[in-house]
């Protein structure tokens, strides 16, 4: 069961009878609830990776387990900054230069420019989509491990302004994941294609970090 | 393979002087390579415009998270054989012993995936296939892994580790140096394809301390062999060099280049050794080899922090074991285990991009002694024969420390 417990900032009254809406991002399927009396709305899941919409509002992306606490300063505007996993943007614009080698990625409809190796040219592009889009190109089916990855490597960055030190990524996941799967050997075998700092800052839409490799 | 030579007057220059260029080997390979063509282009491009042309990105072969070193050319419409030129490395084998049939394999898979351009060893130590397009790195890869070889290290994880020849062909050698870089870098394959270091770690290993991999400055995690009793002197033989040389000649080049002053050539023409003084420089070693042989009880020295510039200058590494015996199994465990601790405390403490080097420079030495368990020791003192700062207040209590730790 994962439950998401919706409380007003600052008086910490419950929100009642609120639609609340679970979207996981590996498989896409959405789960519709509605908070009780102490503003609480249940759901039958398995853990994964994905968003919490209040209201039809995302409140919370990441990890989906356990008991969630989301806090609401207002009912329709959507919090800026600090949430788990926000997406990153603000400070971005086009990093291409003259001359330089790019390749179009089809996402849905749309064309997405990405460098040769298939980093964003611009970071405000990147969409969940785009993920998937990259993904497929690299051969790679995005699970909710996947997700959990992304969304804490775009977190991170939102708040850091910087791409997280690999360090910091398997000592995070060692939290979550314990010590099995939150290893270093583990991100990379999930990322095969270079690793969670490499693959995952591509797929996450994140500037390469720098350095010979 | 016709595509039509760049005119290179300036690289020409360079085949010009008395000694080889490596122009020459670039312009043999350019025969059959079109890419080997465009490469010449490329570097003559570069000599005109007295810029470099070459980006950096990723590429990396399937479930390894370094190795291979990326180039993309910015000026590929120009040359565009040459617009992909990326770099393999290979570990080579511990004192870099080959087959010459292995070598001729190398080359020969070189040549099919890639410019067949090969540095046998680069600055890192590896074997550097360079010139691969991203295409061919993969299959270029499961060749050379079939041979029995493994990628090396690049970006910030432990590196390709290098040993001296070694016990098999010199008899300096203090200890199995293939059989120690072979049991400490089996332990580390995880972090060397795996990048999740602040920064480069590299070990090296050097079988006395004439130190032909240069350990001492370029290893964050140099083993150096020594010995702890005395120097092996046969006298007879020092007689016949004495007689060959004459004495002026022994005076000069052997005993007052003795860094401590603690050789003396006897009237009889024997030589006295003050073994107690000695600081195991190798020279009157390297100089009368029939003579002299370093001790029998001999082990190793661990070092740490060696770098060139980076956050502070260059810096060489510090004794952080005086003297280990590197023997039996549980020897080299221990050595194992010294690595790991230290590996796990920088991973924890150092800050991004900063060597292990640094990072002792910053916290200091005792701190970083205390926090991989290690204890400290008088042969750790920066120039000990000549520092004047001694503090004299707690010596006695010190010193029985030292004696207590000295008899565990």
């Amino acid at each position: 069961m994962i439950y998401a417990r919706i409380t007003m900032k600052g008086t910490g009254k419950p929100l009642k009878r609120t639609p609340v809406q679970l979207v996981f991002d590996a498989d896409g399927v959405r789960l519709d609830g509605r908070t009780d009396r102490s503003g609480v709305a249940a759901f039958d899941a398995e853990p994964g990776s994905g968003k919490v919409l209040v209201d039809g509002v995302p409140r919370y992306q990441g990890h989906l387990a356990g008991s969630l606490e989301i806090e609401l300063w207002s009912l329709t505007e959507r919090s800026s900054g600090d949430d788990e996993g926000a997406p990153a943007g603000g400070c971005c614009g086009s990093t291409a230069y003259p001359g330089m080698r790019t390749e179009v990625l089809k996402v849905n409809s749309d064309e997405v420019l990405t460098d040769s190796e298939g980093y964003l040219v611009d970071l405000s592009d990147w969409s969940e989509e785009f993920a998937r889009a990259r993904a497929r190109a690299e051969g790679l089916t995005l699970t909710s491990e996947h997700w959990e990855v992304i969304r804490f490597l775009r977190s991170y960055y939102e708040r850091h302004q910087v791409q997280t030190p690999a360090r910091d990524i398997i000592k995070h996941f060692r939290k979550a994941w314990g010590r099995g799967k939150g290893s270093n050997r583990y991100l990379h075998d999930i990322f095969p294609r270079g690793g969670p700092q490499k693959q995952g800052n591509r797929l996450a839409g994140l500037l390469r970090t720098k350095g010979e490799h | 393979m016709a595509k039509k030579p760049h005119a290179t007057p300036n690289l020409d220059q360079l085949e010009g002087g008395p000694w080889p260029s490596f122009v020459t080997g670039l312009k043999r390979l350019a025969k059959d390579k079109d890419m080997m063509v465009d490469l010449l282009g490329q570097l003559e491009h570069s000599y005109q415009t007295k810029k470099g042309f070459w980006k950096g990105g990723t590429v990396s072969v399937y479930g390894y998270g370094g190795g291979v070193i990326p180039r993309f050319s910015e000026v590929a419409e120009k040359f565009p054989e040459s617009s992909e030129f990326h770099t393999l490395r290979v570990m080579p084998a511990p004192g870099m012993h080959y087959t010459s049939d292995v070598l001729r394999k190398i080359c020969d898979i070189w040549e099919r995936h890639g410019s067949g351009l090969i540095a046998l060893h680069g600055q890192s130590g590896d074997i550097m296939l360079q010139g691969c397009t991203t295409d061919n790195v993969q299959p270029a890869f499961d060749e050379i892994n079939e041979l029995g070889f493994d990628m090396g290290g690049a970006g910030p994880s432990v590196r390709t580790s290098m040993a001296c020849v070694g016990a098999a062909r010199c008899e300096h050698s203090c200890f199995d140096e293939g059989r120690a870089m072979r049991t400490v870098m089996n332990n580390f394959t995880d972090d060397l394809h795996r990048p999740a270091l602040p920064y480069k770690f590299k070990f090296k290993f050097s079988g006395c301390a004439n130190d032909c991999m240069n350990s001492i400055q370029r290893a964050d995690m140099a083993v150096i062999g020594t010995w702890r009793d005395d120097i092996q002197v046969n006298q007879e033989e020092v007689k016949n060099f004495v007689q060959a040389k004459g004495r002026e000649h022994v005076t000069e080049n052997v005993i007052t280049r003795c860094p401590t002053s603690a050789l003396k050539l006897k009237d009889d023409d024997t030589l006295e050794i003050d073994n107690r003084n000695c600081v195991r420089c190798m020279h009157c070693i390297n100089v009368m080899t029939r003579a002299l042989k370093p001790g029998k009880d001999r082990g190793v020295t661990v070092l740490l922090g060696g770098k060139r510039t980076l956050k502070i200058g260059d810096l060489f590494g510090t004794v952080i074991i005086p003297f280990m015996k590197l023997e039996s199994d549980e020897d080299y465990e221990r050595l194992n285990e010294i690595a790991e601790e230290i590996i796990d405390f920088f991973a924890e403490n150092a800050l991004e991009h900063e060597r292990v080097g640094e990072m002792i420079e910053r916290i200091g030495l005792p701190s970083f002694l205390e926090g991989v368990g290690l204890d400290v020791d008088p042969a750790m003192v920066t120039r000990p024969r000549t520092n004047p700062y001694i503090r004299l207040d707690t010596w006695e209590e010190e010193a029985a420390k030292w004696e207590a730790r000295k008899s565990r």
